[in-house]
């Protein structure tokens, strides 16, 4: 017996000791973290290098992400493998199924500023975008649509797949649907009710940061919003036979490149085509980044300009991210990376 | 009293004689590994703070081009782009530019640094440093621009 509790005595003592082992031995771990926090500082130094020196725009602009992966890997070691996701641009062609009539089309490529076929291509920062039009205004035949524009309420439950294959759908119209489309109910709500949509809280919904620069093509003698305030665009010719724009019939004349405040937001006139000759005679504008990123007033400006109804989702079960009611018109925004710069002017 | 010892008390000695001793050479294993993991985690400290140094600041005088003039290492002309003047000017540093360097970093006097920055194909373009081969070094690796491409930063601290 008492030899027993000798050998229990030097079991529970050898358990102790082998017990607090792992704490001469943890520091090891020390050297992994390093080796992570290097690893990631070493990519962290690549990707802003990269931006700095322009060579990540041309590669990302270009759609060669395989380029970009391999210049990255040639910058690494060897045992060092990557992935590379590039969210939140547009896709080189964006696919428009338009399930609406002759005139309902003529508007919206007015509205799009694609009223022309020179303009189904445009430029949105650096990137060449071109939209096309499906050859049809049935929606059980736009499986290749990457949006699907209709004018007015309807109900859409059949189609919910499309939204599951992210697809957005984009109602253009003035009135408050009644009915639930895809079984969503429209939320009244103010600007200031979505103040924190940029906070990090809601990291995914940054979606004002996509308005930032996009042109908005503006045909001549036609209307658009800002602040929910009314301006016509004229464009014309000056004394110097420079192509210029006058804003609400006022005498100031602009050219390519001025910033014009209109109600407090900085507007950019980045183009202006005047020749007559084809007819097509417009005016490029977009909103100016501000280094305070002031997301109340885009939303103001947006609001004011755009009266449309979009549904998207990437994300099951997260269809509609924020929406306000202004004057007759309703508005709800969804973000999809796949689709960041299809807006419908009003005006149209 | 009794001159006779129990076998299990000889094992349990036995059993505890070899704990104890292998808990001693593990600790005393440990001790010098970990010795060794401080220096390491104090040279990466260190490369790391210079290596911040080299992408963010531009030195003082702020143009300088010359080891002459410098009263504050820096190799940039603005954070993660190097000024070619300045690399060029410490490349193939003498002994006693190395010095000059190494007191305004105020690098400690028993650690020594190399810096070595390459191009995208490890070709190099500046070299400034000692190399030391009994002791051991620490590497630190950056990247920065140079003249719109982007360029290694290697940095050892011995």
């Amino acid at each position: 017996m008492k030899g027993f509790i000798k050998i229990l005595e030097v079991v529970l003592s050898l358990l102790l000791i082998f017990g607090i082992l792992p704490f001469f031995t943890s520091f090891s771990k020390s050297n992994d973290e390093w080796n992570n926090a290097l690893l990631s500082l070493s990519l962290r130094d690549i990707l802003i290098s990269l931006d700095k020196s322009g060579i990540l725009k041309s590669y990302i602009v270009s759609g060669n992400l395989e380029g970009l992966k391999n210049y990255i890997s040639s910058l690494l070691p060897g045992n060092v493998m990557i992935e590379i996701y590039v969210n939140g641009i547009p896709k080189n062609v964006i696919k428009i199924g338009c399930n609406c009539t002759l005139e309902e089309k003529i508007r919206l490529e007015r509205s799009l500023g694609i009223y022309f076929p020179e303009d189904y291509t445009f430029s949105l920062r650096g990137k060449i975008v071109r939209f096309e039009f499906l050859n049809t205004n049935e929606i059980e035949k736009m499986g290749d649509a990457d949006v699907i524009i209709f004018f007015g309420c309807r109900d859409l439950s059949k189609y919910l797949n499309y939204l599951n294959e992210g697809k957005a759908f984009i109602m253009i119209g003035n009135d408050i649907c009644e009915e639930k489309i895809f079984n969503i109910t429209l939320k009244d709500g103010l600007v200031s009710s979505y103040s924190q949509i940029n906070s990090n809280s809601l990291e995914p919904f940054r979606i004002g940061e996509y308005f930032i620069d996009v042109p908005i093509r503006i045909y001549n003698n036609s209307n658009f919003w800002v602040k929910e305030m009314s301006h016509s665009l004229y464009v014309c010719i000056d004394n110097n036979s420079l192509p210029c724009i006058r804003i609400d019939n006022l005498p100031e004349e602009y050219h390519i490149g001025d910033t014009i405040t209109i109600d407090e937001t900085r507007i950019k006139i980045k183009d202006i085509d005047a020749d007559e000759s084809d007819g097509r005679v417009f005016s490029d504008i977009s909103i100016i980044a501000s280094f305070i990123f002031n997301l109340s007033l885009i939303l103001s400006f947006l609001k004011s300009i755009f009266s449309v109804v979009i549904f998207s989702a990437n994300i099951p079960g997260l269809i509609s991210i924020f929406s306000f009611k202004q004057k007759n018109s309703s508005f709800i925004l969804s973000h999809d990376s796949k689709l960041t710069c299809l807006f419908i002017p009003f005006s149209a | 009293m009794k001159a006779q010892l129990n076998i299990d008390f000889i094992l349990a000695v036995t059993l505890f004689i070899i704990s104890i001793l292998f808990v001693s050479y593990t600790v005393m294993q440990n001790a010098f590994l970990l010795r060794s993991e401080i220096d390491k985690e104090q040279k990466r400290l260190i490369g790391y703070a210079i290596s911040q140094l080299i992408i963010f600041d531009k030195g003082y005088p702020e143009d300088w081009n010359s080891l002459d003039s410098l009263q504050k290492f820096g190799l940039s002309l603005s954070p993660y782009i190097l000024s070619r003047n300045k690399i060029n000017a410490i490349n193939n540093c003498s002994y006693e530019n190395y010095n000059k360097i190494k007191n305004l970093l105020s690098l400690p006097t028993e650690n020594d640094f190399l810096l070595i920055i390459t191009n995208q194909y490890d070709e190099t373009i500046s070299k400034c440093g000692l190399e030391h081969k009994l002791r051991e070094i620490v590497w630190i690796r950056r990247f920065a621009i140079l003249d719109g491409n982007i360029v290694k930063i290697n940095l050892g601290i011995y």
